[in-house]
């Protein structure tokens, strides 16, 4: 019974974090040695990115820098983290990120006009 | 001069045409039918004075003739001839050809027996222009003379055993075809063809072409009431003297020729009406309200016999080569005992030439069929080909219509299908340049991770950022089909009953299938 139980609440963690995770908006961009983390048919791998980020011993891995990091709450509230001393290259880094946000946010428009348009039917 | 003349003319025509009622022999009716037929015939060319007075001449003269053979043929002795002029006017009596022979004597009186041959002609439906008794024309109607003699049962033999009586061989050739017995027998292709006293469609025992009956028996022919109004001038005599011998050639006359429009004539004039089925009132009625032009037509009511026989005549000869063959050889038989061997030649050439326009005329006949069948072939040829060259232009820009629209839907399936893959499953982009690359992944709402190596060159940022770009318009596009697919979808659904929605269903899936899965995704990608 209490496995039931546990299991009911799993569920609704799960559901709660899933709604959480799709008003929420997170981008993230990343430069450094990456070579690892491709995978062998070029696919890329985020799993072992976790791993290659972190040690054994949970400090960062020095190889991979954040160059900027981006949260959106879904009444907008936005926090966004930018390394400091850009140089030449993460600059342009920096502008990738901003045209990943600009993308996100349209895409997610897109996809709530389409629902929109299903719900409404007509 | 016209006046002169036309003043002379009346001046004889009735007078010697009301002596001609009860003695004449119908050669001298022919002369005025000649005559008469001559000078309306030309009335109304700009030449008519020399016409007329042609045919005055052409007249006295044949009176003349008459005359002289009339008074000169009584006895052998008074007709001062030559033995061998005699042997000629045998031969031209005997032996239809020979008139030709005869008459290049140039004797009035020889020339003047194969006119009278001519004459008779003349009534029985052939025609020979008096004026040119020796023309190819005259020897062409030279067969309607052996059936005169057939007619009258004349033969050779006869007029051989009446040799020494010239005055009987006169009275046998001018005498009248019983009237009484008039069932005439002509051999036409060795056959013997009866003709009835009320057959129509016949003449001289054979059968006239549509054509020719048409001509002969056109009822423009028949302008009674310029009979019956005028019937006592000259020219009306004259007419009703044509009317007469044409109602006697048809069967239905039997008095005699006496130019007088009696009662008997009248009758037979009502029963050929009605047997043509004629409306004597109404056509009474259309002459008098002039409706018609009387004399110009009667004028032609002669040389539309003539025609007509013409024609019979000229389907005769081309029927029968044979004749011919007989007829050299005849003549060769006949230039021995006269030594004629010129005539022969040109007899021999003369049927060489019929027999060339005979063959000539197959040969014409032939190449026109094959002619003609080629032509039509020819022409559904190349009805075809148009046909088929019509049906490949449509091919053609069907095909390329087809093409395009291939085209056009593959690069909209490749967005379409692009947005799709980026939506649902394929959401992460790399990009490359050298050793350098960027990678995008997308969370399933959208979050995003970018990563880049070292140093990333702007170059390649650029494209990255293009190539996101373009995979946010397709997946943009790709939700707008999608959605306008939902909605006609939900629209055919509502507008349909659901069998007919699940057929369309199968269909759209079948099309899918056909073309966008065979081809277009295989181009697309």
């Amino acid at each position: 019974m209490s496995k039931i139980k546990t299991t009911f609440e799993n569920l609704i963690l799960k559901l709660e974090n899933t709604a959480v995770d799709f008003t929420t908006l997170e981008v993230t961009t990343m430069t450094g040695d990456i070579s690892n983390l491709a995978s062998s048919e070029g696919k890329f791998d985020a799993k072992s990115l976790i791993t290659q980020m972190s040690d054994a011993d949970g400090v960062m891995n020095q190889k991979i820098k954040i160059v900027a990091h981006s949260h959106m709450d879904f009444d907008q509230d936005t926090l966004l983290f930018v390394k400091e001393d850009l140089n030449e290259a993460e600059s342009k880094l920096f502008d990738l990120h901003k045209e990943a946000i600009e993308n996100a946010k349209k895409s997610r428009q897109d996809m709530l006009n389409f629902m929109k348009d299903i719900i409404k039917g007509d | 001069m016209i006046s002169t003349i036309a003043q002379e003319f009346s001046d004889i025509l009735p007078k010697k045409q009301l002596q001609l009622v009860e003695e004449t022999p119908i050669i001298v009716v022919q002369s005025f039918i000649d005559l008469g037929y001559f000078t309306l015939r030309q009335w109304k060319s700009a030449q008519q004075e020399k016409y007329l007075a042609n045919a005055i001449r052409l007249f006295r003269q044949d009176l003349q003739n008459f005359k002289f053979f009339d008074s000169k043929f009584i006895g052998y002795e008074d007709l001062e001839l030559s033995t061998k002029e005699l042997e000629y006017l045998q031969e031209a009596i005997a032996f239809d050809n020979t008139i030709k022979i005869a008459s290049e004597l140039q004797l009035g009186k020889v020339n003047f027996a194969s006119r009278l041959l001519s004459y008779r002609i003349n009534i029985y439906g052939g025609n020979s222009n008096p004026k040119e008794p020796y023309s190819l024309a005259t020897k062409n109607w030279l067969d309607n003379v052996s059936q005169w003699f057939s007619i009258n049962k004349i033969s050779a033999e006869i007029l051989v055993d009446l040799l020494d009586e010239p005055k009987k061989i006169t009275e046998l050739l001018l005498k009248e075809p019983d009237f009484e017995d008039r069932i005439l027998y002509f051999k036409t292709n060795d056959k013997k063809i009866k003709r009835s006293i009320r057959g129509r469609k016949r003449l001289f025992g054979k059968k006239l072409s549509n054509k020719a009956y048409k001509i002969l028996f056109n009822k423009e022919n028949l302008k009674v009431s310029k009979l019956r109004s005028k019937v006592n001038t000259a020219e009306n005599l004259f007419l009703t003297r044509l009317l007469q011998i044409r109602l006697w050639m048809l069967g239905y006359y039997e008095g005699k020729i006496d130019n007088l429009f009696s009662i008997k004539t009248i009758d037979a004039l009502d029963d050929f009406l009605d047997d043509e089925d004629i409306k004597f009132n109404q056509m009474v009625l259309e002459l008098r309200t002039g409706k018609r032009d009387k004399a110009y037509s009667y004028a032609l009511l002669n040389a539309q016999e003539i025609l007509a026989a013409s024609i019979d005549n000229a389907e005769k000869q081309s029927d029968d080569l044979s004749k011919i063959v007989v007829e050299i050889e005849s003549l060769q038989q006949s230039s021995k005992k006269y030594d004629l061997e010129m005539h022969v030649n040109k007899s021999i050439s003369n049927a060489s030439e019929k027999a060339y326009n005979n063959l000539s005329k197959g040969r014409r006949i032939y190449l026109g069929i094959t002619n003609f069948a080629k032509g039509l072939l020819r022409g559904l040829k190349r009805i075809f080909k148009k046909i088929e060259n019509f049906i490949n232009k449509i091919k053609t820009v069907a095909t390329k219509i087809g093409k395009f629209f291939l085209v056009e839907s593959g690069k909209a399936l490749k967005v379409f299908f692009s947005g799709i893959a980026f939506l649902l499953g394929k959401r992460e982009n790399r990009t490359s340049l050298g050793n350098s690359f960027i990678f995008s992944k997308y969370d399933f709402d959208f979050d995003q991770i970018n990563i880049s190596s070292p140093n990333v060159k702007k170059e390649l940022l650029d494209k990255h950022i293009e190539k996101e770009r373009d995979q946010i318009n397709s997946m943009n596009t790709s939700l707008t089909v999608v959605t306008n697919i939902i909605k006609w979808v939900i629209t055919i659904s509502k507008l349909t009953t659901p069998l007919v929605w699940v057929s369309f269903v199968f269909q759209i899936i079948k099309e899918v299938k056909e073309v966008l899965i065979k081809k277009t995704i295989k181009h697309a990608f």
